[in-house]
């Protein structure tokens, strides 16, 4: 059938089954919770609320690198939510209703890629509420700016959503190439939140890693939003950042490559 | 409602590696009637259906569907409905939501849900996640989902296993209806017997290729119909058939008569003033005939490219249909060492084997047969090596026993020679009913079913028959004193490349045959079912992993169902 009812098929199933209101729950805890220590913590910091003689925080660029930890923590969410979108199909074999269905399996690939925007877009504004929430309650409540009235803070938010929007794609394709949901759960998990951090990390200290290091997933989508806990800090890690733009290409680019391995390597085999 | 389309396969051929599943399979599938799509399991039944569907793609050849392919079809939900398998569903979605996502793929009103629901009788549970289903409701389910498009064309791949008997019934009701409507139903199934009431044609597939295709009453061929009838006066109604010059040979059960219909025998009884204890038409059991198709013991001419190779003897004469069925027992070995050590007892046992094959016909011996004890009969059988047990059979029929009359079908290198009058002779008939007969054979009567029994009364009664066939396929249960056993296993010794193809096994003593029982777990897997383990050996590692046995068990429960039946 055509790729409208397709994508009428593919909303209907992602919002059947719990998986997409628990896994808002769960991204308004970790952002919200984070975001909360953030910006309580920072905020006293940058009025030396904390220890008068400690170091202080400088208070500009503070609400952005706040407000950002939606995507700089919370980017693994709209990343498991495309992987299981893909990978939930096969576990439970529905792939094979899916395509008989849509028999044409480019059109329920394209399906998945337009819902999984929508997707990315619903989540990247939950995620941006959460940390906007959280932080700029304590910024306001020691009196800093909280910046909501800037276009550059709302540009902010914009390429914030963008970034989730790229990761549930990213998603998508790690889900089509890997399959196994238990795989791709765990790859995920490890290279979020191990592998690329310490890979980061490294890159400043050691000479001429960070050149490599800012071309990973992660650091793609902290340049694209502009501002990161990771980058943010004084003496921060990594290089000098990409250009935003840059970085949406570079995470685009990860989303394509991914996507167009997995269709022709598994999403096009037999389904038995 | 969506006319009936005509499915093709022409040449369709699948190799998974080096494994052909799919062999050239060319059939032809007709709108309105239920054509059952039949074969042991591996034989690449479920490939095929997914070749059909777009869902695996073919390595040479085309299957059509009103001469498109599947994934050509404008609307194909309301073009084919298809049931695969019954574990397809999304275990935290409800069992109305996962039909409104395939309603919206294809385009149709949410209110087909409902109606499909309350069609497949899961009305109340709509509104419950599939993960409580019972796998009976996830088979409705599935069902309900292959006719969310009102579609003219259905494939159901197994559909009754998990149905209760309630629901099988259901089932092939529903499937007739449909099929009335003018739509072409196809539905697979690794049991004869289980479709055998529902379906109006047959398509047969064996080791990837086409074995059968045509009507179910072209699978029998009418020659092999023998009319039995009995009365409390045997000699009265012997002798009122002769004078109707109507030939009858006189088993434990009956007299036997061949080539007359039921109708004559009765009359001519009625002439000489007998009454009747029992007419009865039998032809060979359907599941004999499907067992030596799928075999390639027997060849029909529908067949294009049948394994004729396989067994190019066994075709010839129903003299070497005979031998080969010996020579496919693995365990006939053990006879002759035991054989050596009592070779006037077997001589002895045989010899009266002969004597039921060969005398049969005549009436006192019969008779005489008639009243030998069970137990005697029992042991003749389980263990035809034996010296002491070949005793009773000498105490019912001393005087016959003459050694000239040995038929040596006690190891294959005999078997091969064995005495043409003795074989020949003996043909059986494998009544629907399980009942088995020495009769003179014809032609066509192959080699009996052993495991057609499905209780050990009817053994004893028949245990002549048993003795032949016992020689011949069931050396390894020498060391057993259960006539059931040594017919339970006489499937596996045969037919062990295709044991989910025996699934009589099952019907059959239950205590006595475990291992029988489970004659799938046997089931040497193939490529394809490899490639699929591979495929799904991420995801099924969290599925339940006591569905797969319940399926099973279901599966055993249906087929004995289907058996007794």
């Amino acid at each position: 059938m055509s790729l409208a009812t397709a994508t009428r098929s593919e909303t209907t199933k992602q919002f059947t089954t719990a998986m997409w209101w628990v896994l808002v729950i769960i991204l308004v805890a970790y952002v919200g919770f984070t975001a909360a220590i953030l910006g309580w913590i920072f905020a006293a910091s940058a009025t030396g609320s904390f220890a008068a003689d400690g170091p202080q925080l400088p208070a500009d660029g503070l609400a952005g690198m706040l407000y950002s930890t939606a995507t700089a923590v919370g980017y693994v969410f709209p990343l498991l939510i495309g992987t299981l979108m893909v990978t939930s199909e096969f576990r439970h074999k529905t792939l094979t209703p899916t395509f008989l269905a849509t028999p044409r399996r480019g059109v329920a690939l394209t399906a998945k890629l337009i819902v999984g925007i929508g997707l990315g877009v619903l989540y990247g504004v939950v995620g941006v509420i959460a940390s906007v929430g959280a932080s700029a309650g304590f910024l306001a409540g020691f009196g800093l700016d909280t910046e909501l009235t800037s276009s550059d803070t709302w540009a902010l938010f914009g390429r914030m959503v963008l970034a989730y929007v790229l990761w549930v794609l990213v998603g998508l394709g790690v889900g089509t190439l890997v399959r196994s949901q238990v795989g791709a759960i765990v790859g995920v998990l490890v290279f979020t939140q191990f592998l690329e951090p310490v890979a980061r990390a490294a890159g400043a200290f050691v000479d001429g890693l960070a050149e490599a290091t800012r071309w990973l997933p992660g650091a793609a989508s902290d340049a694209l939003v502009g501002s990161s806990i990771f980058t943010g800090m004084p003496g921060g890690t990594g290089g000098a950042p990409l250009e935003w733009w840059v970085g949406a290409v570079v995470l685009l680019g990860y989303a394509a490559f991914f996507l167009v391995l997995g269709y022709f390597t598994t999403w096009r085999r037999d389904v038995s | 409602m969506p006319d009936g389309q005509v499915l093709e396969f022409s040449g369709v051929t699948k190799r998974f590696g080096g494994v052909t599943a799919v062999d050239r399979f060319t059939a032809r599938v007709e709108p309105g009637q239920v054509t059952g799509f039949l074969g042991p399991n591996g034989a690449g039944k479920t490939t095929t259906l997914r070749i059909l569907l777009g869902l695996v793609r073919a390595s040479d050849g085309t299957a059509t569907i009103g001469g498109v392919s599947y994934a050509k079809l404008r609307d194909p939900l309301r073009t084919v409905g298809a049931v695969l398998e019954a574990s397809s569903f999304h275990p935290g979605r409800t069992g109305a939501n996962h039909l409104k996502v395939y309603a919206h793929a294809a385009g149709l009103p949410d209110s087909r849900v409902d109606d499909v629901l309350g069609t497949v009788g899961l009305a109340d549970v709509g509104g419950r996640k599939v993960g409580g289903y019972s796998l009976g409701m996830r088979q409705r389910l599935g069902l309900a989902y292959a006719l969310l498009g009102d579609p003219g064309v259905l494939v159901l791949d197994e559909p009754t296993n998990g149905l209760d008997p309630e629901g099988i019934k259901w089932m092939r009701g529903l499937l007739r209806e449909l099929a009335r409507q003018g739509r072409t139903v196809l539905v697979s199934s690794h049991l004869l017997a289980e479709v055998q009431q529902t379906v109006d044609s047959l398509v047969i597939i064996s080791r990837g290729r086409l074995v059968f295709q045509g009507s179910l009453g072209d699978l029998t061929d009418p020659s092999e119909y023998t009319t039995v009838t009995d009365s409390g006066d045997r000699a009265a109604l012997a002798s009122a058939l002769r004078a109707a010059d109507i030939e009858t040979e006189v088993l434990r059960s009956g007299l036997v008569v061949r080539g007359v219909d039921p109708a004559s025998v009765g009359a001519a009884a009625a002439a000489g003033g007998v009454a009747l204890t029992l007419l009865q038409r039998r032809g060979p059991a359907l599941e004999e005939i499907f067992l030596d198709l799928v075999n390639g013991t027997r060849v029909h001419a529908s067949a294009s490219g049948a394994p004729a190779a396989e067994a190019p003897d066994a075709v010839a004469a129903p003299v070497i249909d005979e031998a080969a069925a010996i020579e496919e027992a693995p365990v006939i070995d053990e006879a002759p060492a035991e054989e050596a050590e009592a070779p006037a007892a077997v001589e002895a046992l045989v010899a009266d084997e002969a004597l039921a094959v060969d005398e049969a016909p005549v009436a006192d011996e019969a008779l005489a047969a008639d009243d030998a004890e069970p137990a005697a009969d029992l042991e003749f059988a389980g263990d035809e090596s034996d010296a002491p047990d070949a005793e009773p059979i000498d105490r019912a029929e001393p005087e016959d026993t003459e050694p000239e009359q040995i038929v040596a079908v006690e190891s294959e290198g005999d078997a091969d020679a064995a005495e043409p009058e003795a074989v020949t002779n003996a043909g059986f008939v494998v009544a629907g009913t399980g009942i088995i007969d020495v009769v003179p054979s014809t032609p066509e009567t192959g080699q009996a079913e052993p495991g057609a029994e499905s209780s050990g009364e009817h053994i004893g009664h028949d245990a002549p028959a048993h003795g032949v066939f016992s020689v011949g396929s069931t050396g390894e249960t020498t060391e057993t004193d259960s006539i059931d056993i040594a017919q339970d296993d006489a499937p596996h010794d045969r037919h062990g490349d295709t044991p989910g193809d025996t699934p009589e096994d099952e019907s059959g003593d239950d205590g006595a045959s475990e291992a029988s029982d489970r004659s799938w777990e046997n089931y040497v897997k193939t490529d394809s079912d490899h490639e699929a383990d591979r495929f799904f050996a991420g995801f099924t590692a969290e599925s339940e992993p006591g569905f797969e046995a319940a399926s099973d068990d279901r599966d055993a429960d249906d087929r004995e169902g289907g058996e007794h039946r």
